[in-house]
């Protein structure tokens, strides 16, 4: 099937290739390979020390690894952290950091003897495992700001999602920050929030192309009544729901990495967070007791799709958020929200 | 880009001119049912019908982002543009690929002009999802063919200037099966109107009693009808029509909800999704126009476009009944809600069940 692309080029189909092939290594392997492969460094310019590369290239590497379900930090260290250290004006070439982006935050900062310190806790962390920093956003009167501080200053409480990735709690009492860096008055503590939705998309537009044809192979395989399942009209119309809810997470995300900004990322995570469950329900349901297997690389992904889904935003708040800022509009005019939305913050 | 910008900045003022001298007022599935001869004269006069056409037939041979961005706004919008819809829609493109240069000379201008209006005679009582069971067939005869049969469900055909029929002229199956434009109104074609569940008359079924075609009027080679009628199907199948159906019903209820009200969030999914539609849309019809079949992709967006358009519906019956409201619906916007009820269990039927459609995707998928 060909796939439904934002821009599939030789380049990017190659580095896709690079990334499944690496893919096979061991967890702490896998993420040297790509810090030595200058894939962690992608979006970061190439004076600067990264590698060059936009969104859509960090994407397509993002994809490709959350098709296999291998646990490596490219969407929240190069994709999220990354970008919001540059609209700072700031770029880390070398180091990892883990964003603290999740809305359960409670932090404060205050300023003494020059320094910034930094109190309160961090929940739901990600990627602190290869992270030695964390970046954690603070309101400082009117304006949001980003500190950044070493992971080791906090009280690290380690713990996971449904699929094994690490989602840590830190909690800081007093500690330096490294650097604090003020955000461009446009943007927010609801832009960072998006930019983690929008890798959580990706992620599980990546998953769910993987989830897809798992499924279709599965059922073209697995005989029952004397023929492979996928020819009960049934369960042919259940690939086919699998299918069209992994396209329709692959257009939101493309139109969010195309046309980048606070609205279509919110569109992409809401988009994609509805089609995770959907598929990943329909998928289960077509493997009957085998996805149940952990030995099966179904439920790898699947709990993922569960864990992503509700990360960064779940659908629900999204939508929520896209209506109410269609409905606060005079006069809100759907048609026009549609092709010209009210939310034009670019990022 | 500022093409399509100024594209859609011409549509948007050509339909704001239309509504302020009340010439239409919008509609829900208005490409079924809004047939407006007058509308379609005066978008074509304006050029903006068959744009992908060439320009020697009054096309301005652009590309299909521009076909989609006047569609869509069209469709938004609730215009009249039933008149001349399948025409811009299957049939020219068929007839620009398949028909004979007089076929082109005499029909092309006309549709450019919105002054062809073309029905589209596929299914038959005994063959509806199971196309290829049809048995209207053609027989030779002097100077052309005789058709005997009946086509069922034919939108339009009671005032269409052409039905495009799919008949058998030998083989079995989807074999043997060649197009024909056979010209209407005809005294040896009778028309019987077929009333929806509405009131209304939009679908017909339509009779040949070895009713005469010439030869100048068979639509491509003798055998070679499947194959024409199914790139049509995914012109059909693939546009905004699909997702855009009941847009005018979700804007006029608008007014008067309360911005605390509980359906923000079913309307910021209906943003999202749609969005996301289009996406598809603009990927699939640029597929098309690369002259690739999107096999797979055009019924998976059909299929997740209809099944939208039907939840919509629900959802306006939670707009009327919000309580945060500060004032009522319309009259027009209640309406609308009607004449969308009516016409939702359509949606995810016509142009090939929703169902037909995903067994075209499982099959694909298992390729």
């Amino acid at each position: 099937m060909s796939q439904l692309d934002w821009s599939l080029t030789e380049e990017r189909l190659a580095l896709a290739k690079t990334v499944l092939d690496m893919s096979a290594a061991l967890d702490d392997q896998l993420q040297l390979a790509l810090d030595e492969s200058g894939m962690s460094w992608i979006g970061i310019e190439e004076s600067e020390g990264g590698s060059g590369g936009d969104d859509a290239d960090l994407a397509i590497a993002i994809r490709a690894l959350a098709g296999q379900a291998r646990n490596a930090s490219l969407a929240e260290t190069a994709f999220v952290s990354a970008w919001a250290l540059r609209q700072c004006g700031h770029s880390e070439a070398s180091r990892h950091i883990a964003p603290a982006f999740s809305t359960a935050n409670d932090l404060q900062a205050v300023e003494r003897e020059g320094r910034w310190w930094v109190s309160g806790t961090a929940r739901q962390v990600p990627a602190t495992s290869a992270a030695q920093l964390a970046l954690l956003p603070i309101a400082l009167g009117d304006s949001w700001h980003l500190a950044l501080l070493p992971i080791s200053s906090a009280e690290i409480e380690e713990e996971d999602n449904l699929a094994g990735e690490i989602r840590t709690t830190l909690r800081f009492n007093s500690a330096p920050a490294e650097l604090m860096l003020e955000l461009p008055a446009h943007l927010n503590w609801i832009d960072l929030h998006a930019r983690l939705g929008l890798a959580r998309a990706i992620q599980i537009s990546g998953a769910l192309l993987a989830v897809r044809d798992l499924t279709v192979s599965y059922a073209r395989t697995r005989e029952q009544f004397g023929k492979p399942i996928a020819e009960q009209q049934a369960v042919a119309h259940m690939l086919a729901s699998v299918a069209e809810q992994a396209l329709l997470a692959e257009a939101a995300v493309a139109t969010a990495i195309s046309t980048p900004g606070l609205w279509n990322n919110a569109i992409a995570k809401s988009v994609t967070s509805r089609a995770a469950r959907s598929a990943a329900a329909t998928a289960h349901q077509v493997h009957g007791a085998m996805g149940m297997s952990e030995e099966y690389p179904l439920g790898a992904l699947t709990t993922r799709l569960w864990s992503w889904a509700e990360e960064g935003g779940r659908a629900e708040a999204w939508e929520n958020w896209i209506g109410r800022r269609f409905m606060e509009q005079d006069q809100p005019q759907l048609w026009e929200s549609i092709v010209n939305p009210p939310e034009s913050r670019h990022q | 880009m500022s093409d399509i910008t100024d594209l859609r900045a011409e549509i948007r003022s050509f339909v704001a001119a239309e509504l302020a001298q009340q010439n239409f007022a919008p509609h829900c599935d208005s490409w079924l049912i809004g047939f407006d001869p007058d509308f379609s004269a005066r978008l074509g006069a304006r050029g903006l019908i068959g744009l992908m056409l060439p320009k020697e037939f009054g096309g301005r041979g652009l590309g299909v982002n521009e076909r989609l961005v006047v569609s869509e706004e069209l469709l938004a919008a609730g215009a009249p543009v039933a008149a001349h819809w399948f025409a811009e829609r299957q049939f020219a493109p068929s007839v620009l690929r398949h028909g004979t240069d007089a076929q082109q000379q005499e029909w092309l201008p006309r549709v450019t002009a919105g002054n062809a209006w073309i029905s589209i005679g596929l299914s038959e009582a005994d063959a509806g999802s199971d196309l290829a069971a049809i048995r209207t067939r053609a027989d030779k005869v002097d100077g052309g063919w005789a058709i005997t049969g009946a086509k069922l469900w034919s939108s339009g055909a009671h005032t269409a200037h052409a039905i495009v029929v799919l008949a058998r002229t030998g083989g079995e199956r989807h074999d043997g099966l060649t197009q024909f434009i056979v010209r209407l109104p005809n005294p040896a074609v009778h028309i019987r109107p077929i009333p929806l569940i509405s009131g209304e008359h939009h679908f017909n079924e339509v009779a040949f009693d070895s009713s005469f075609v010439p030869d100048g009027d068979v639509l491509g080679p003798i055998g070679n009808g499947w194959n024409q009628a199914m790139q049509e199907l995914a012109f059909e199948r693939a546009g905004p029509e699909r997702y855009l159906s009941t847009l005018p019903m979700l804007q006029a209820l608008l007014p008067g909800l309360g911005h605390s009200s509980p359906t923000a969030a079913d309307l910021g999914r209906c943003i999202a999704e749609i969005t996301s539609f289009r996406t598809i849309n603009q990927r699939v019809a640029e597929q098309l126009s690369a002259g690739a079949t999107a096999s797979i992709e055009i019924p998976l967006l059909k299929s997740l476009g209809t099944s939208f358009e039907q939840g919509t519906v629900q959802l306006a019956l939670d707009l009327v009944a919000d309580a945060s409201r500060a004032f009522p619906p319309s009259d027009q916007a209640l309406a609308l809600l009607r004449e969308a009820q009516f016409q939702s269990p359509g949606f995810t039927i016509r142009g090939g069940t929703n169902e037909v459609l995903r067994g075209i995707i499982s099959k694909g998928l298992s390729r």
